[in-house]
């Protein structure tokens, strides 16, 4: 039974190219490990997996749930099948969902760095249980609200973050001291995470957990105007002032969708912030052994790095994701040009990521004028590369298959390659944005080179047409 | 107007028209050469089985779909042209509206990107209408079914339009709200093209009927002469579904 059933949740959630692409991630990192020489392919690895599994487990914990389909919940979770058949069955969807994810973006870091060690495989064994504890986090706080969810985030974070302060038993302190010593935390936390995910799936009340009834004030508590407004001054206001979120199925660990909305002032509120604690630490704390510097090539500090690679690129894309997934044809494209509609939408998002990223700049700015080095490209990053990406994003959002969001709390698509496509204009942001900070003067020449894919893409009205049929035939409406 | 807008129209003393028209989903024909035509003023219910390509003909009609071949237009216009938007009010089956949004920001929201003239007003007599009055702020998402349903079909008319394609209308809703939207309605000076598979609401929101199987169509007349195919107190289900599987 547990085949039979493991056979149709896998159909029904992946398609063969999800696997192709996860399988020859997997593959380079152990082909890799074969190679001959001490590669230095791995410069600053531990930040990029203390990022990843960051990230993965931050939004596992904020957006996290069980992961199941429309027809899961009405028909699979209903039927009469032997939880122990079941629950093995929905834990390894989720784990192959993003799980395996993580594994496969951070597994050539965590290789890279013991290759030669004869600790390797305890190191792996931290990285699968980390994942593990990812996935299953999630699922034990399905129908639980942000009030719990917000300081676990905070909680597992700090856990995260603590070998850089010092803690031996930190979740990444296999990076800095010893893989035994974070197994010591890792084993008890993902232990006990896995007993109440195993608890949760087993539960006599599971289509109730999934059917995704969060406690969730009926009302808005704010609600904003359209009245009197012009056409392109509604779509601009609509697009500028509130975030929709919503992430393709399992990008970044997140595995279903719920219809959040987010005041913009919040988000501008909290970059306000990181602005502020990144010029104090810039001011007051940077040391000189933090700097990068190539030949010919001013110092820049690897926290600004950092900030502008990571805070230019990923909220950004989250926050325009739900701006193609929420969107209604039937509405929106039978009211309007859609090549108008679209283009509108797509210039009120880059608003949107530009004036995100005026904190940020601001602070970099400021602190060019007080004398610390490399900050001032903050200000081109910000203000011209992540909305330019915001643009290339939406772009392809919509180009690529696009999926919408009906039904809250159910994975919106079948897991398939296509979201991998997704990544390349965080890519394409991280080249554009490495050397602006880096070689300055190539802001003129990539300036250019935006310039004209932005006005080939603003310009391309009739494709907007042709596109809304293509989605219509795919059931978007 | 100007030149750009009048690109591909045609002078049709028809409301809705439709010539031969063919649509494929890869390899299955949802519709074979339908032609339909529709006079201004007019209501028609758009009758046929599960797959008998009624929710197609109403995409193409409101151009979200492009025929394969064959010709649709709207008062003349091609169904994805400005005019023809502005012409058009269309509610599809099962119509979800923006779930981020509240009721009222739904209405405000389309009503502006519609360029409603007195968008105040209409959105007040349609929010008493259809006793949305209590779910102004609600959380679309945090709708019940029926109340998204009404939300749906306030937005599908909320700019008055002369034309309006209906996709199952009264789906979810209860019965009184179900009387008040068909006398509502039925007191709209527009052209109807509703798909429906209740015959007693085809009979109460139109006056003609066309049924099309299979991508066809197969019979065509006013509800009278429907009635008149069959013997007394047969009911009106039955004849449609003897016309129907007469085709088959």
């Amino acid at each position: 039974m547990f085949t039979r059933v493991m056979k149709l949740i896998l159909r029904t959630r992946f398609s063969a190219s999800y696997f192709a692409v996860i399988a020859f991630v997997l593959l380079y990192s152990l082909i890799s490990l074969s190679g001959n020489g001490v590669g230095n392919g791995y410069l600053y690895g531990d930040l990029y997996f203390t990022l990843i599994i960051g990230v993965f487990s931050t939004i596992s914990i904020i957006f996290g749930g069980i992961s199941v389909t429309k027809s899961d919940q009405e028909f699979l979770l209903v039927s009469a099948i032997r939880r122990r058949d079941l629950v093995p069955a929905l834990f390894t969807a989720q784990f192959l969902a993003s799980g395996l994810i993580l594994l496969a973006a951070s597994l050539i870091t965590i290789l890279g760095i013991y290759r030669y060690s004869a600790l390797v495989g305890i190191a792996i064994l931290d990285v699968v249980l980390l994942a593990l504890f990812s996935v299953s986090v999630g699922i034990v706080l399905t129908d639980r609200s942000l009030f719990l969810r917000v300081p676990l985030a905070v909680a597992s974070l700090l856990w995260i973050l603590s070998s850089y302060l010092g803690f031996k038993y930190g979740a990444i302190s296999f990076l800095k001291y010893d893989p035994v010593l974070s197994l010591l935390t890792i084993f008890p936390v993902t232990f006990a995470s896995m007993f109440f995910a195993v608890r949760i799936l087993s539960g006599e009340n599971l289509p109730y957990r999934v059917s995704g009834i969060r406690r969730q004030s009926m009302n808005f508590r704010k609600t904003s105007r359209y009245e009197g407004l012009s056409p392109n001054m509604a779509i601009l206001k609509l697009g500028i002032t509130q975030i929709s979120l919503a992430t393709r199925a399992s990008s970044m660990g997140n595995i279903k969708s719920t219809a959040r909305r987010i005041q913009f002032s919040v988000v501008l509120i909290i970059f306000i912030a990181i602005a502020v604690g990144y010029s104090i630490y810039m001011l007051y704390y940077a040391v000189p052994s933090e700097y990068i510097s190539f030949p010919g090539i001013s110092g820049v500090n690897l926290v600004t790095v950092f900030l502008i690679i990571y805070l230019g690129s990923t909220p950004q894309m989250i926050m325009s994701s739900g701006a193609m997934a929420y969107e209604r044809a039937w509405l929106s494209f039978m009211s309007m040009e859609p090549g108008s509609y679209v283009n509108m939408l797509i210039v009120s998002k880059m608003i949107q990521a530009a004036i995100a990223g005026i904190p940020i700049a601001v602070a970099g700015f400021v602190l060019y004028l007080l004398g610390v080095q490399g900050t001032l490209m903050a200000i081109p990053v910000f203000e011209i590369v992540s909305p330019f990406m915001v643009g290339v994003y939406l772009f392809m959002a919509f180009s690529v298959r696009p999926y919408q969001m009906k039904d809250e709390n159910y994975i919106p698509a079948r897991f398939s390659a296509n979201q991998f496509l997704m990544i390349l204009p965080i890519i394409g942001f991280y080249i554009i944005a490495f050397s602006i900070i880096f070689i300055p003067i190539s802001l003129v020449y990539l300036s250019a080179f935006m310039a004209l894919i932005l006005a080939l893409i603003l310009t391309r009205k009739n494709y907007w047409t042709r596109r809304v049929n293509k989605m219509v035939e795919r059931g978007f409406i | 107007m100007n030149m750009e807008e009048n690109q591909g129209f045609q002078f049709s003393s028809y409301c809705i028209s439709a010539d031969g028209v063919w649509k494929s989903y890869g390899h299955q024909d949802a519709l074979k050469g339908l032609t339909l035509h529709i006079p201004c003023g007019e209501r028609v219910a758009l009758i046929g089985p599960n797959g008998a390509g009624k929710s197609t003909t109403l995409k193409l009609l409101a151009g979200l779909l492009k025929p394969d071949g064959g010709s649709v237009a709207i008062k003349g216009y091609p169904p994805n042209s400005y005019d023809a938007k502005k012409l058009i009010g269309y509610l599809p089956e099962d119509a979800s509206p923006y779930l981020t949004l509240s009721v009222r920001e739904n209405l405000e929201y389309i009503g502006a990107i519609r360029n409603t003239p007195g968008l105040a007003d209409r959105i007040e007599s349609l929010i008493d209408m259809l006793e949305l009055r209590e779910f102004e702020k609600a959380r679309t998402s945090r709708l019940s079914r029926g109340n998204r349903q009404k939300l749906a079909l306030a937005l599908s008319i909320i700019h008055d339009p002369e034309i309006v394609l209906m996709d199952e209308p009264l789906n979810y809703l209860d019965i009184p709200t179900q009387e008040k939207v068909i006398r509502f309605l039925t007191e709209m000076k527009a052209t109807f093209l509703v798909s429906t598979h209740i015959m007693s609401i085809a009979e109460r929101l139109t006056d003609r009927c066309l049924i099309i199987s299979h991508g066809n169509r197969i019979w065509e007349g006013s509800m009278s002469e429907l009635r008149a195919e069959a013997a007394k107190d047969t009911p009106i289900e039955s004849i449609v579904a003897r016309l129907m599987s007469d085709v088959h």
